[in-house]
């Protein structure tokens, strides 16, 4: 008995440092919101900030103002869009087996993308007609509703496809496929729109993450706790997934009802974080191998979780670049979350020495 | 007394659905009627593309069969859901494993998911049951190691303990020797005879190794290229020719009396050879590999007798009352070589 | 505000939580209840999650009803004087706005002229003392006269000038393409703040605390940083310019600039001086018979961009008694055509308006060599708006020339039929040598 003893001491003490880096991670989360919060074009003080967190009046008015209007609708969504790319891009990499797969490899931000492009670069403008309704009260849903509509008709085809398709190699073909199918729409868009639209989408398609009001954050936040929750309903498939689809089933997981979730999952986080913040790349392919680095793992009912932490630290982290502190000039976010991303992704293969066994 | 069988089959048919709306189904095997029992270890022969890994595979659910019915322990296995058909059959199968930062604990205990809820939470019996595999394939020196830095006949061990977790009445394995040397692939068989006696577990595996499969087995299935199976115990089989048939090609025939395949055609003439039993059952090798026909008659005009004196061996070779002294079965082949060359000179 | 805070790390909470062993969750929280019940042995996965989505659902929906029925402003309407504004203004050739005086507020809608039942955005234009003690339903609040402002376009910095109030300005959009040398001086005094042209910086927007920010154009990729601004506190005022069809109607906002800034005579007094001259010209060339065939705009990455027949420039040159090929589509916008399309034309046109940036006849032929076969080029026919350009690229034309387009008009008109404005000096436009 002495054998499995240690077994299990063993298993115990690899396992046991789990919440302990989730904790971290947790903390991290928090120093990164503060941080946030702290550091922007307006210089504001670290004792006026944590004054108006806990309900005090501020010296300044205007000061109130940008830390509960601006910042901190910024960081929620930075939280929110980070997590959501990251479990999207975690089970993509899982489900395709392919380390480089990303919450976009099923087309779905293409199809928002091209949502968009129609509604912004058509020939009448739509955008530009309904321009004075935007800014009403119960206007501005237009660019929102184009971009899931986009991503939904993306979702569904893939999902009719995937019923038919039992092989995973193929679906990720044709859904990189789909995803050049819709850039290909969006070019002959762009080919006969004039330059100033052009600009404009070109603008929406940098990404944003300080567009979100506080009054529409919370229906962001739904569809990210609603893929996120379904996400963690699918660990135990997912690691059963991680040996390829024949020992998934052997060992009773359902693989064409997980296969459904999954990919239902990734679309809704993928899709709500692109229809409301643009498209936002890279996040989604780097943090999975970030999280399975620091936590050793491929185990994913830690990985979730501490990938869900995770892209939140990172997504804050290169917002907070993109603030350019100090300066009154912001930098797209897309670009920054590349720019950071790739060196660590480089930095994390050199250490492993090899891609497969860090991946997956 | 007639124990249930674990799986059975009744006028299975098995192979592949048509691909395209013109094309008819390819059948690979049909009528299939065999029953796999606990306490056995069954192997699954037959040449290749005979349709073994297909059989497998339906076997286990992994495949839909083109007609007739399986059957898990009397009942249907369409009535099964996948979580309580895993709970019966697991599988070891040739897909590569492609993923690594995967301690071996973790992948042995993967294989407990038909019994853990929805999130794979372990209970401390999962973890009896895990610890009791990882002792039986005898891995405990590498839990802790990714999968990815294992060996192959590690790695096979590792796959065998995850399916020995999932305690199921039956284990189906896909060619589990494939890519291991010698003592790896004893070590396999070994391993999975002991499991099959000590946990009545039913085992079914496919292999390509026949002498192996001759030994180990207790009952043969064999697939041949006209796609039906036969079944028996290993030695009924090879008395009474389907053995044989099922193998039937032009170049080589099995040899019935010493249970292996007889590489090489006799070329030259008879030559009878009697005295030590082991060195005369490795000098016939060398003689048949000559191309002589070994038979024991006496009236062969060449006789060799191997004998063991004062602790050496010592062939003597015989030939129309010539006698010639060997040390060694090379000097021997090489003496021969002479005298049959000046037999052609005449 | 700070509910929602916790809020949100309530949910990062939950989801951790669940994720953890549930046996650890069980004994830990007081929702045993339900985490229970989800560590049934046949996995009731989807149950599970149905009923944390509803929980969360739940939680939200309360949490939100709370703050929106929290910000509900119930104010009391009080009595007050009624107030005389001196001087009103209407619109008569935009169709974008329309002004109501009332008794203690002047109502400002900004329309969309394609769709003229709905009036989409509201501005209560209400003096500064009586801002709190009037409200009308369904508005924005504006206090006037407004001293602060910030501009996102250089058009709303030559409203300003036209009414002497440039000192209102505190932040500009795009500041190196302003003209106005005052303005340009006071932003190199650092009494205007530049805003960079990317996504609008609404910290230091916010920070600064302005009476309005102005906005135009169909920028959809800025709709979400205004509206965040508005739900801060700011008021944006839409100047749906970029909409009018027209060059008056387009010049006729400045009354709009006249209300926000108690000066409706001044602006109807500059207004009417424009809206006489330019209506004067047009009538001089009304009755002309010869039409000088014109080609507008530059090639563009192959494809070449020629004013719609119903756009703003293209009302000019027809106002101009010149004769567009295009003037009979219905575009308000710019129209793709082929290379080859243009060029045909312009081998025959008598003029060539709006060659891109060009300045010399060099630079146009550096650009492309087929342009030498061109009419106007040989002719010497060829003109730019580029005649008034600051330092750093700034063009007035698209500046002051907003609110003078009888200047633009009497510039085009020496263009085409220089005989009727013999002693019109060029003011925007120049011919490219």
């Amino acid at each position: 008995m002495k054998t499995s003893q240690s077994a299990y001491i063993s298993e115990h003490k690899r396992t046991g440092m789990r919440p302990l880096y989730l904790g971290l991670l947790l903390g991290g989360v928090v120093v990164f919101f503060m941080l946030n919060l702290m550091l922007g074009s307006v210089d504001i003080p670290l004792v006026d900030i944590l004054k108006i967190l806990v309900g005090r009046e501020s010296t300044h008015l205007a000061w109130q103002k940008i830390i509960i209007n601006i910042r901190i609708p910024r960081a929620l969504t930075a939280i929110l869009a980070g997590s959501a790319l990251s479990v999207g891009g975690l089970q993509m990499q899982t489900f395709f087996r392919n380390p480089l797969a990303g919450p976009s490899v099923l087309g779905i931000t293409s199809g928002a993308s091209l949502g968009v492009a129609i509604v912004m670069l058509a020939a009448g403008t739509i955008t530009s007609i309904f321009a004075i309704q935007q800014l009403s009260a119960l206007g501005g849903w237009i660019i929102i509703g184009a971009a899931s509509l986009g991503s939904a008709a993306v979702l569904l085809l893939i999902l009719l496809i995937s019923l038919k398709v039992r092989d995973n190699v193929t679906l990720l073909i044709i859904g990189l496929m789909i995803g050049n199918i819709t850039i290909a729409m969006v070019s002959i868009w762009q080919y006969f729109s004039q330059p100033e639209q052009i600009r404009d989408y070109l603008i929406w398609t940098f990404g944003s993450l300080g567009g979100v009001p506080l009054n529409r954050l919370w229906i962001l936040a739904i569809a990210v706790v609603v893929g996120g929750l379904i996400a963690v309903g699918m660990s135990k498939s997912l690691n059963g997934l991680l040996l390829g689809q024949n020992y998934a089933q052997s060992m009773g997981i359902p693989v064409s009802s997980s296969r459904i979730w999954i990919i239902a999952s990734t679309s809704i986080l993928a899709g709500s974080v692109t229809a409301f913040c643009g498209p936002i790349g890279f996040v989604g392919i780097a943090v999975p191998h970030l999280t399975r680095s620091l936590l050793g793992t491929n185990d994913h009912r830690v990985l979730i979780p501490g990938t869900l932490l995770m892209g939140a630290i990172l997504m804050l982290a290169c917002d907070i670049v993109a603030q350019v502190p100090g300066s009154s000039t912001t930098l797209p976010i897309s670009a920054i979350t590349s720019l950071i991303g790739s060196p660590v992704v480089i930095w994390v293969i050199i250490k492993r020495k090899n891609l497969q066994a860090s991946f997956s | 007394m007639k124990e249930q069988s674990i799986i059975s089959t009744e006028d299975l048919k098995i192979g592949f659905l048509p691909q395209r709306a013109m094309k008819s189904a390819k059948v690979v095997a049909q009528q299939i009627n065999v029953a796999l029992k606990g306490g056995q270890v069954v192997c699954l022969l037959g040449p290749n593309g005979s349709g073994k890994s297909t059989l497998i595979r339906t076997l286990s659910g992994l495949h839909a069969p083109l007609g007739g019915t399986i059957q898990l322990g009397g009942h249907d296995l369409t009535r099964f859901s996948i979580r309580q058909a895993a709970r019966e059959i697991s599988t070891v199968l040739t897909d590569r494993l492609t993923v690594g930062n995967l301690s071996v604990y973790e992948l042995v205990s993967f294989g407990r998911s038909p019994y853990t809820g929805w999130f794979g939470s372990l209970t401390p019996k999962d973890n009896e049951i895990i610890e009791w595999a990882i002792e039986a394939t005898g891995i405990e020196q590498f839990i802790d190691r990714d999968v990815l830095h294992l060996s192959d006949g590690e790695r096979q061990k590792v796959m065998i303990a995850r399916a020995l977790a999932q305690d199921t009445s039956a284990i189906l394995l896909d060619e589990p020797t494939a890519h291991l040397d010698l003592p790896n692939r004893v070590e396999i068989i070994r391993l999975l005879r002991e499991l099959a006696r000590e946990t009545q577990k039913g085992i079914l595996l496919s292999t390509h190794e026949l002498d192996l499969a001759l030994k180990a087995a207790d009952h043969l299935w064999l697939i041949n290229m006209k796609g039906e199976v036969f079944t028996g115990t290993p030695e009924d089989l090879v008395l009474d020719g389907t053995f044989e048939s099922v193998f039937e090609q032009d170049s080589f025939d099995f040899d019935r009396a010493t249970g292996s395949f007889t590489l090489h055609q006799p070329t030259k003439q008879p030559v009878n050879i009697y005295g030590d039993e082991v060195a005369v059952f490795w000098t016939r090798r060398a003689l048949e590999r000559e191309g002589y026909r070994v038979d024991d008659s006496n009236g062969n005009s060449l006789q060799i007798e191997a004998l063991s004196r004062e602790g050496r061996l010592e062939w003597t070779l015989l030939k129309e009352s010539n006698e010639l002294s060997c040390g060694s079965v090379e000097e021997l082949i090489d003496k021969l070589r002479e005298i049959t060359q000046l037999v052609d000179a005449d | 505000m700070i509910l929602k805070r916790f809020f949100y790390l309530f949910l990062e909470g939950l989801i951790k939580r669940i994720s953890l062993n549930c046996h650890r969750v069980h004994r830990l929280s007081g929702w045993g209840v339900e985490i229970a019940a989800l560590r049934n042995d046949t996995g009731r996965v989807r149950d599970s999650l149905l009923y944390c989505c509803l929980l969360t659902v739940i939680f939200v929906f309360g949490i939100t009803a709370c703050q929106s029925s929290a910000q509900k402003q119930q104010s009391k309407p009080q009595k007050t004087k009624a107030v005389s504004f001196s001087g009103q203004v209407h619109a008569k050739y935009a169709k974008g706005f329309r002004i109501t005086y009332h008794k203690n507020y002047k109502l400002l809608e900004v329309l969309n002229p394609s769709q003229k039942k709905v009036d989409t955005l509201r501005y209560a234009l209400i003096p500064r003392d009586l801002l709190d003690k009037v409200s009308v339903p369904d508005t924005r609040k504006i206090p006037i006269p407004i001293k602060s402002m910030i501009a996102t376009s250089t058009t709303h910095v030559a409203l300003t000038e036209m009414l002497d109030a440039t000192d209102i300005l505190k932040g500009v959009v795009g500041a190196k393409y302003v003209y106005s040398p005052k303005v340009r001086g006071m932003l190199k005094k650092g009494k205007i703040s530049s805003f960079p042209m990317g996504q609008f910086n609404k910290e230091v927007a916010l920070n600064m605390q302005p009476d309005i920010v102005m906005v135009s154009g169909g920028q959809a990729s800025q709709f979400d940083n205004y509206r965040v601004l508005m739900d801060a506190g700011i008021n944006v005022l839409v100047n749906a310019d970029w909409l009018e069809t027209t060059p008056l109607g387009k010049a006729e906002w400045v009354k709009v600039m006249g209300a926000l800034l108690n000066k409706e005579k001044a602006a109807n007094k500059d207004f009417s001086a424009v809206a006489q001259r330019y209506n004067d010209l047009k009538t001089s060339v009304d009755g002309l018979h010869a039409r000088p065939l014109l080609i507008a705009n530059m090639p563009y990455k192959g494809a070449w961009f020629v004013p719609g027949g119903d756009s703003y420039n293209a009302t000019f040159f027809k106002d101009a008694g010149a004769h567009y090929p295009w003037s009979d589509s219905h575009q308000t916008g710019g129209m793709r055509k082929d290379f080859e399309v243009v060029y045909q034309e312009g081998l025959k046109a008598d003029v060539w308006i709006n060659p891109g940036a060009a300045k010399t006849k060099e630079g146009l032929l550096a650009k492309d060599s087929r342009f030498k076969d061109f009419k106007p080029f040989k002719t010497d026919e060829i003109y730019n708006n580029n005649r008034r350009m600051s330092p750093t690229g700034g063009n007035d034309f698209w500046e002051s020339g907003v609110v003078h387009p009888d200047r633009i008009l009497a510039d085009l008109v020496k263009i085409f039929h220089p005989d009727i404005v013999a002693d019109h000096q060029f003011y925007y436009y120049r011919k490219v040598r």
